[in-house]
């Protein structure tokens, strides 16, 4: 019964062509039929040092955000998979319960937390560790801690599910054998749900690059990721040119980094 | 087999489907119009059958506040002229990027703000008009209609206007008196600045050189007292609701603002003071033009006139809408509409001289921020 069943995939074909050749095609669509104005502004956008700039801020951002939203959701996998399945059954549900509310409510939300007068500070104050209140907000520290709850769920879920594939069996018997549970983690699950983590290391990435209401408040316009730019240009100088240039780039580093880091788990797995 | 025809035959059927699909949304995305509501109809089909022909006369709108506008003003001159009032709303770039590529439906009336409109005239998108035509055009207070240079003013009628001022926490801070004051030791880390790619961005560059330097061309000196303060900026905002939201959270304690942020910011219950500076009112103009190539223009002339007339201003005043440019217009002081203390030292940002270098601007301005 060698039967290719091609067939199958027929009812997902719409949304595929609309993604593919609707969306992302149109943008193809603007960027050639534009190239003879575009490409002369190319070099000057990319080598300003603005750009420059903008362009390090969105990619630490996404970094920090990738590694702290892993960070948190390993050991909170980990446990849960493995040694409180209720626990995992619930988290499945409240991880998602911050992407039910609305991007700037809950951007609005950081602001009371972070503010100058807000919980945080008010806290620190009473307590009498600081005396005058810390300056979070409009920092990159207030923009990531956005973006991490924005997308800790992705990164979690990811890597969640790809425990799932880890019998448990695999797990006791490595422990049987004497190792300790870090070492369990370290030389068992982790390269087991390395797939895991690279799927949600890109969702959070590429999330992070294209994120505007987020930095736009709680940067307080002071932290100048590349979607800010984005928006200037089409909003103010009316500039399409430069805006699909800036475009290209948050495409073009989304794609590397996808490319990039399924490079780095075929590398990763081998070793 | 009949289970392979039947799936033989689904395939098939869902690619018509596709196909379908696919074609009708293409032909959607390229022949697309542009969002429109009428205020008047619920239902489009309803006036297609009206046997009496209503003419129809396209606005182009931000939309903010139409649902008052469409109550006070648009409702009293559909009855007034049989006319139906179609609106085409958008962000003022949105609608300024359709007007230029031609998008259907074409408005006959738009409304942009003075830089907006100044460019359109450039590229002769905006006809040139008759403003003798236009009863109520002499009671737009003299201030306006002397600083307005010919280059808007027979192309674009000002219909509200927007000055800058400065917000302040009274409790918190000594009075504040000049534009100056924002460099004050006291209100360092407590300043919210416009972002350039706001309206009131240039604005407050612009009354940075008058400033200091008492010519308000001057803007290399202004970028250097800008980049001073630069440290000391709390934040930068670039939406309208910013200010106020700001404020009321205690984030910050002074803010360059907009006319239509006095109303929000008094509502605060905080003590908040709103200052004109001592070195002038600098303002900027929102004007209603006559797009090129109207089938509408007797019609659009009457708009125009009916919206700058005594009534429809006092009746958008006294709604908060806009602040009114007619000076017959009845102000209460202390109205957060109230503009005497514009009319002492009024200075028009030329939207020539902003056009000619905001990119520039823009540009500076992320040299010394980023």
């Amino acid at each position: 019964m060698e039967r290719n069943n091609w067939m199958i995939a027929i009812p997902s074909f719409p949304i595929l062509f609309f993604i593919f050749f609707l969306l992302f095609g149109s943008i193809l669509f603007v960027i050639f039929s534009n190239l003879s104005s575009i490409k002369d502004k190319f070099i000057p956008i990319f080598s300003s040092e603005y750009f420059i700039l903008s362009y390090l801020t969105t990619l630490k951002i996404g970094l920090v955000v990738v590694i702290v939203s892993a960070a948190l959701s390993y050991p909170l996998a980990f446990y849960s998979h493995f040694y409180n399945r209720k626990l995992s059954r619930v988290m499945d549900i409240i991880v998602f319960i911050p992407l039910m509310v609305n991007p700037l409510i809950r951007s609005l939300g950081w602001m009371i937390i972070l503010g100058k007068e807000g919980l945080i500070n008010w806290l620190l104050m009473k307590l009498g560790i600081i005396n005058s209140p810390l300056r979070i907000l409009y920092t990159d520290i207030a923009v990531e801690i956005g973006l991490l709850e924005l997308f800790f769920p992705f990164m979690y879920t990811a890597i969640a599910s790809s425990m799932e594939n880890i019998p448990y069996e695999t797990v006791m018997s490595a422990s049987s054998l004497g190792a300790g549970s870090l070492r369990v983690f370290k030389d068992v699950v982790f390269p087991l749900s390395i797939t895991g983590f690279m799927t949600g290391a890109s969702i959070v990435m590429v999330g992070c690059a294209a994120a505007f209401v987020t930095p736009s408040i709680l940067g307080g316009m002071k932290v100048k990721t590349l979607s800010i730019i984005l928006r200037e240009y089409v909003d103010v100088t009316l500039d399409w040119d430069a805006a699909t240039i800036i475009a290209i780039a948050i495409l073009l580093t989304a794609f590397g980094f996808i490319v990039g880091i399924s490079l780095l788990k075929r590398l990763l797995l081998r070793w | 087999m009949n289970k392979r025809a039947i799936s033989r035959v689904t395939a098939v059927v869902i690619i018509i489907v596709i196909i379908i699909i696919a074609t009708t949304v293409t032909v959607f995305l390229t022949q697309r119009a542009p969002t429109t509501t009428t205020p008047t109809t619920i239902t489009t089909p309803a006036t297609t059958t009206t046997p009496a022909e209503k003419r129809k006369l396209y606005i182009s709108h931000w939309g903010f506040g139409w649902d008052l506008i469409d109550k006070l003003v648009i409702k009293p001159f559909e009855g007034e002229y049989n006319v139906e009032i179609i609106l085409i709303s958008g962000t003022t770039s949105e609608r300024y990027t359709k007007l230029v590529k031609g998008v259907e439906p074409i408005p006959d009336v738009i409304f942009l703000p003075d830089y907006y409109a100044y460019r359109a005239i450039q590229q002769g998108l905006l006809i040139r008009l008759d403003l003798s035509k236009l009863q109520n055009y002499q009671y737009i207070y003299d201030f306006i209609r002397e600083q307005l240079p010919s280059y808007i003013k027979d192309y674009g009628v000002p219909h509200t206007i927007q000055d800058l001022g400065i917000a302040y926490r009274t409790d918190r801070h000594a009075q504040v008196t000049s534009w100056k004051d924002l460099w004050r030791e006291d209100f360092r880390n407590e300043i919210l600045w416009p972002a350039m790619t706001a309206t009131s961005g240039p604005m407050a560059l612009v009354m940075t050189a008058l400033a200091f330097t008492g010519d308000m061309h001057n803007v290399d000196i202004a970028f250097k007292k800008l980049k001073e303060l630069t440290p000391y900026i709390k934040a930068y905002y670039t939406r309208s609701g910013d200010p106020q939201l700001y404020m009321e959270r205690g984030e910050v304690d002074i803010v360059p603002i907009l006319r239509y942020n006095w109303g929000p910011l008094k509502n605060l219950s905080l003590p908040i003071g709103i200052v004109y500076p001592a070195e002038g009112s600098m303002y900027v103009l929102n004007v209603i033009s006559v797009v090129n190539g109207s089938k509408n223009v007797d019609l659009a002339y009457k708009f125009i006139d009916y919206w700058i007339s005594k009534e429809v201003q006092q009746k958008l005043s006294d709604a908060l809408v806009d602040a009114p440019i007619n000076k017959m217009v009845k102000v209460p002081s202390g109205h957060p509409f109230d503009i005497s203390g514009v009319v002492q030292r009024p200075i028009y940002l030329d939207p020539k001289f902003l056009a000619e270098n905001l990119e520039g601007w823009v540009n500076k301005w992320r040299e010394i921020t980023g």
